[in-house]
């Protein structure tokens, strides 16, 4: 894999962490 | 059973965690024990490969991250601000009624010793006088020394100390008041319900608390054991010992180590903590006293008044436009700081909690990160200002040392002061006591990680884990020198980063929901 490429691919992984992390933020949960 | 139509209380959670503490005990053990092994026996073979492998890594996710791991580290001590004057400041760790385990003092005593370590010891002078080499290449010698201690307090302060109160918290608040294993995981599972999904990621979660502990522990062992190798290097007047004195020491700690695995002396090792922690205090007045006081205490104010002015806008910096120069000293300094503190973070905030039950959430966080902050600012400050004031107006060599040999620095300073024979003999105890201490500690919560929260976990498991810790320190130490043991440290703990910020969504999301029932 290219740097370029490798370094987009690591930099998305986080986008979508930081976006996991926001939705289960908001996410409803009725546990308890 | 359907978790979505619980009763108010977490027991169905809490026995879920525990079918997965049957379920997931020895899975978790046994691959953390391969993990762990497996580095160090890599590194036993061919420590060169294993330090270049991991600067290379940790290189590509440096340039790759930087921005992500300020943004992180910043959004953590924001976070830990707001949860301090917020609403949820008031809530108890513990049930409403419980009190504060220790007095206020001696509480604050606790978590300056968490803080202290040989971290401290090594760096003391060291790294002032690091960063005030480079910076001085671009700046005024008085302005460059200011930068400097601005930089390693840094390092130090409250954003390191916020990456402690945080987990801290997350485990102190989950255990003492919702009734959860001490797990780095149990809070997922406690906030979001048992799934397929939610064990999964606990159970990577206890995993990779782990794997940084082991490693960051494996760090500091090293760094002790060059400090007290230096130390007797000094003392002496040896030189070219090499790896001979360095294993010498190394199995001496070892010996020190193992038979408080082995047999409960917890009042021992907390006698022994204080000792270090005590030498390392009488060493700080002495420096300050017998050095050029007015000069130390200037420093201090000076930096007091430049930390708090430019803490926060700095914890965003990642020195992109800067040249490449600058950029490395970025990612071996700053980036790897604040990674190591995460990988230490399960592991101090472990203790931090044990000793915070019955604190409110306002009092944890003001006192974990304030108290801690500003022992090290003195220490820097002291430490740093004796470096300056040797170079700036006594114009010592001892920028050499600091370019050739980093963990001889505090020892050579130390022999401009009076009595050098004792001070450096002191320092060695100290730096001696305090790898002792952290290893035993690390073991235990080593041992209570992998058995599923066991707040008593066996001699057998205990020692197992000083074994590895013992085999990754020495690993360290056969790699040679202090940057590549960050790189190794860093790679162990980059991973983590991301759990501790799941495990802070889930304590926002369930403190937002006491405050809704």
């Amino acid at each position: 894999m290219s740097d370029g490429l490798l370094d987009t691919v690591m930099n998305i992984e986080v986008f979508l962490f930081i976006g996991l992390l926001i939705w289960l933020y908001f996410k409803k949960i009725d546990n308890k | 059973m359907n978790n979505h139509d619980s009763s108010d209380s977490p027991s169905d959670d809490h026995a879920a965690l525990s079918s997965q503490k049957s379920a997931f005990t020895s899975p978790l053990l046994i691959t953390a024990l391969i993990i762990t092994s497996a580095i160090a026996i890599w590194g036993l073979i061919d420590a060169g490969g294993l330090a270049t492998k991991a600067a290379q890594l940790v290189h590509v996710q440096f340039i790759s991250r930087a921005w992500f791991i300020m943004l992180a580290v910043s959004f953590m001590l924001i976070v830990s601000i707001w949860l301090a004057l917020s609403r949820y400041g008031g809530i108890r760790l513990g049930k409403d009624d419980d009190e504060p385990e220790f007095s206020t003092i001696s509480w604050l005593t606790m978590l300056f010793a968490a803080g202290m370590g040989v971290g401290l010891l090594f760096w003391g002078t060291a790294e002032p006088l690091t960063h005030f080499d480079l910076i001085r290449e671009y700046a005024v010698p008085g302005q460059a020394a200011n930068s400097a201690l601005f930089i390693t307090n840094f390092h130090w302060g409250l954003h390191a100390w916020a990456i402690y109160a945080l987990t801290g918290l997350v485990i102190a608040y989950f255990g003492f008041r919702r009734g959860c294993p001490s797990l780095i995981g149990s809070p997922i599972i406690d906030t979001f319900g048992s799934n397929r999904v939610t064990d999964l990621v606990s159970w990577l979660s206890n995993l990779l608390a782990i794997v940084a502990i082991a490693i960051g522990v494996g760090g500091s062992i090293a760094m002790g054991v060059f400090q007290v190798k230096d130390g007797i290097d000094t003392l002496f007047d040896l030189s070219g010992t090499g790896l001979g004195l360095t294993t010498v020491v190394f199995f001496v700690l070892c010996a020190a180590y193992f038979p408080p695995l082995v047999v409960d002396l917890s009042t021992g090792m907390a006698k022994l903590s204080n000792t270090a922690m005590a030498v390392a205090g009488a060493l700080l007045i002495f420096i300050l006293l017998a050095g050029p006081t007015h000069y130390l205490m200037g420093g201090i104010t000076s930096a007091i008044g430049e930390y708090f002015a430019k803490v926060l806008p700095h914890g965003f910096r990642t020195f992109t436009f800067m040249d490449e120069h600058i950029g490395n000293w970025f990612q071996s300094w700053t980036l790897t700081y604040m990674v190591w503190w995460i990988a230490w973070a399960p592991f101090v905030g472990v203790f931090i909690a044990r000793i915070s039950k019955g604190r409110t959430i306002r009092e944890f966080i003001l006192g974990v990160i304030l108290g801690p902050t500003i022992f090290s600012m003195l220490w820097f400050g002291i430490f740093g200002g004796a470096g300056f004031h040797a170079v700036l107006n006594q114009g010592s060599e001892i920028m050499d040392v600091v370019r050739n040999n980093v963990s001889a620095v505090t020892f050579f300073m130390l022999q401009s002061y009076p009595l050098p024979w004792l001070t450096i003999s002191l320092v060695m105890v100290a730096a001696f006591l305090f790898i002792v201490t952290s290893v035993v500690s690390a073991a235990f919560v080593l041992g209570m990680f992998s058995t599923g929260g066991d707040l008593n976990p066996s001699a057998k498991i205990k020692l197992i884990w000083g074994v590895i810790l013992g085999a990754l320190g020495y690993v360290m130490i056969l790699s040679g020198n202090i940057s590549a043991i960050k790189s190794i440290i860093a790679l162990g703990s980059l991973p983590f980063v991301f759990v501790v910020l799941l495990l802070v969504v889930c304590l926002l999301k369930t403190l937002q929901k006491e405050f809704e029932d």
